[in-house]
């Protein structure tokens, strides 16, 4: 199984690679992004722009559980899947 | 009767006795000689174990009374007019306890602390280390795994109660690494933990609440069962911060208390003081000292009762309405004591005589300001919400339902599962300005119309300089300007709050205007009121005074007062 659809699996790794001032080729999305040094205020900023996104309510505790891109991905696809 | 006030004030405040009958164990005269010898007022420790004062700090499913924060905090007030360092000293620790432990876990620990805190146990919050104050993320106490167990090493300093607690919650690291998930809660049940390896520490000795026994404790290698960790490990923070949204709300709000007194104490010496040739308390500036400080305490009550309703309303946002009420109502309190003091002169600073107890309030409100939480942190604890409030919420979010406001609506049970940890931008208080003025208004509220206008106008304001911060920049490194958004904020939410409980209320006094134009024009300016606005809030001031009934939203009767003047 491919962890995230590609669609919002690389719309996240551009996202996170912004806030991070990488380029997404650097980013592993398999590590959790506290490797990157992404910090909760970031974690907090990345959750907002997924849900303005894709319109969607992201539990607050996400943040804080060091997911990594793919994780993130997948938590994302299972909501969106459940919001059709 | 309003129904925010429970029946049982009347029998806890008929248990206390008259504060002013030099006789009464429990009265004020009482009060002080304890706090003279900076002792808890045993008589009163008595009085508080016989109505069972921990009952209000559990859950009804655990066979407590907590049913309804408003409630508490008017039973609590009642102690704090007469002693906060009893309130907080008796009490008031292990509720701030108790909300971590409801909200870790519903379980068979939870109803063991709970039988323990009904039979009159207590049970401390042993958070704070010296070395890190509110930088809880800071902490050193370690808790780590060995086989079944877990080692406890570490110390814990000015903590209430922690040598006489049967229970500690202590907040422990669970690992070294930095983060969110490196902290645990431990419950260290004494009976049961072998004492060898726990030092006490000398107590701290403080300018206020002096009875209250601040203390700390050493461990050195304390075995306990791996079972004493709450919830998952790694959630301490997470549990943490969710459960202090409801003692952040709650502890200010009871802090009100003690400023009633003070009022009385001062309005009462005014009365009986002649000053050129006339009594003190007609003197004009004397007179509009007074009736600010009632103004402030109805404002302060105000922004209370809301932040109260939310947790039980709309838990979710309590995050930002927690830290803004203890933001906001500490400050209101901690000022209007600053004025009252000016208007005692001397008296403020004897420490016997009739108005000695209010040189004790002074001391021992100052906490309110600094403890549990630091006024700048709540500041911090906002900033990085301010966006998201801004661009979701402040001028078109979803309004909050009318029981928000509604001081005599029925409240559903707390649920500590729906405490968030930020309210994803979700402020349905500051999304009720904009809903109020699109509603019809009495011709007669016109000036207060305008009043309304002119806040949306600076909601909107702020809310063009907030949407753009870049949230990334606003922890701990953000700018100073940056807290005055926060201050803006709040003074706001302060402001709306306090509109909508008189736009809500049934009371006649809370439905008519003076008392919120008072409230509005003191959140703007330490100037006087309007002749009409005071004229009326004097009349109703000097009344509840000499007929002995609070000065707070409730207007409660003091039915002991009362009963004796019979
Ligand atoms: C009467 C009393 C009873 C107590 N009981 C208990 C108890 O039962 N259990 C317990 O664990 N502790 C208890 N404490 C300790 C209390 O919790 C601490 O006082 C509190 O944690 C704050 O620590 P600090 O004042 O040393 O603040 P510090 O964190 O050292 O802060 C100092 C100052 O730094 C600034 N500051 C701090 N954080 C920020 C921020 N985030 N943003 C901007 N500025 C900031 C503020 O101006 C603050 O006032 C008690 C204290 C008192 C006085």
């Amino acid at each position: 199984m491919t962890p995230g659809t590609t669609d919002v699996r690389t719309w996240l790794t551009e996202r996170v690679a912004t806030y991070l001032r990488r380029t997404p080729e650097e980013i592993d999305t398999s590590l959790p992004m506290t490797d990157y040094g992404l910090d909760s205020l970031t974690a907090l900023a990345v959750s907002a722009d997924i849900e303005d996104e894709f319109g969607l309510v992201l539990p607050p505790e996400i943040t804080w559980d060091n997911p990594s891109v793919d994780g993130l991905s997948r938590i994302i696809d299972g909501l969106l899947a459940e919001a059709k | 009767m309003t129904t925010f006030v429970p029946r049982r004030v009347d029998d806890l405040e008929r248990l206390l006795g008259d504060p002013a009958d030099p006789t009464n164990p429990v009265g004020t005269r009482a009060v002080l000689e304890a706090d003279e010898r900076a002792e808890m007022l045993e008589a009163g420790e008595k009085a508080l174990h016989v109505f069972g004062l921990n009952a209000e700090f559990v859950p009804p499913e655990y066979g407590g009374r907590l049913t309804r924060v408003d409630h508490l905090v008017e039973v609590m007030r009642a102690v704090h007019r007469r002693d906060p360092a009893l309130a907080l000293g008796y009490g008031a620790s292990s509720f701030i306890a108790g909300v971590n432990i409801w909200t870790a876990s519903p379980g068979e620990q939870a109803a063991r602390v709970a039988r323990s805190l009904l039979s009159g146990g207590r049970v401390a919050v042993a958070f704070h280390e010296l070395a890190h104050g509110n930088d809880m993320a800071g902490t050193e106490f370690t808790a780590a795994a060995d086989g079944a167990d877990l080692l406890l090493n570490g110390r814990k300093e000015v903590v209430t109660n922690i040598r006489r607690a049967q229970d500690l919650l202590v907040l422990a690291r669970t690992d070294p690494r930095p983060g969110p998930r490196s902290h645990s809660l431990v419950l260290v049940d004494r009976a049961s933990t072998p004492g060898a390896g726990i030092r006490d520490l000398p107590r701290f000795l403080s300018v206020g609440m002096r009875g209250v026994q601040l203390g700390g404790l050493e461990f050195t290698g304390v075995r306990v069962p791996a079972t004493a960790v709450l919830g998952p490990t790694g959630a301490g923070l997470e549990i943490a911060l969710k459960a202090l949204q409801i003692t952040r709300t709650a502890l200010p709000a009871m802090a009100t208390g003690g400023l009633d007194t003070a009022l009385r104490t001062a309005i009462a010496h005014l009365s009986s003081r002649t000053l050129y040739g006339g009594a003190a308390i007609d003197i004009p500036h004397v007179r509009s000292v007074l009736v600010g400080v009632f103004a402030d305490l109805l404002r302060a009550e105000a922004i209370s009762a809301v932040g109260i309703r939310a947790l039980h309303l709309v838990p979710g946002s309590a995050s930002v309405y927690s830290a803004a009420v203890k933001y906001a109502v500490s400050k209101v309190l901690l000022d209007a004591m600053d004025r009252l003091a000016e208007l005692l002169g001397a008296h403020f600073y004897l420490r016997g005589g009739p108005t000695a107890i209010f040189q004790k309030l002074l001391r021992d409100l100052a906490p309110v300001g600094f403890g549990h939480i630091a006024r700048a942190a709540c500041q911090m604890s906002v900033l990085p919400q301010l966006p998201l409030l801004a661009r979701r919420s402040w001028l078109t979010g979803d309004s909050a339902p009318a029981d928000l406001f509604a001081l005599d609506a029925a409240l559903p049970a707390l649920r500590y599962d729906r405490l968030a940890l930020h309210a994803a931008g979700r402020d349905p208080l500051a999304a009720s300005l904009a809903a109020a003025l699109d509603e019809p208004w009495d011709s007669s509220d016109r000036q207060l119309r305008a009043v309304a206008e002119t806040d949306l106008a600076e909601l909107t304001s702020l809310a063009g300089a907030c949407a753009a911060l870049p949230m990334t920049e606003l922890g701990v490194d953000a700018p100073p300007e940056a807290y005055d958004l926060a201050d803006r904020y709040i003074a706001l939410l302060g402001r709306i709050s306090c509109l909508q409980v008189r736009r809500h209320a049934t009371d006649p006094f809370l439905a008519d205007s003076p008392w919120l134009l008072a409230a509005l024009h003191r959140s703007h300016r330490n100037t006087p009121l309007a002749g009409a606005v005071e004229d009326a809030l004097h009349r109703e001031l000097l009344d509840r005074f000499h007929s002995h009934r609070s000065f707070g939203l409730a207007a409660r009767t003091l039915t002991l007062r009362e009963e004796n003047a019979r």
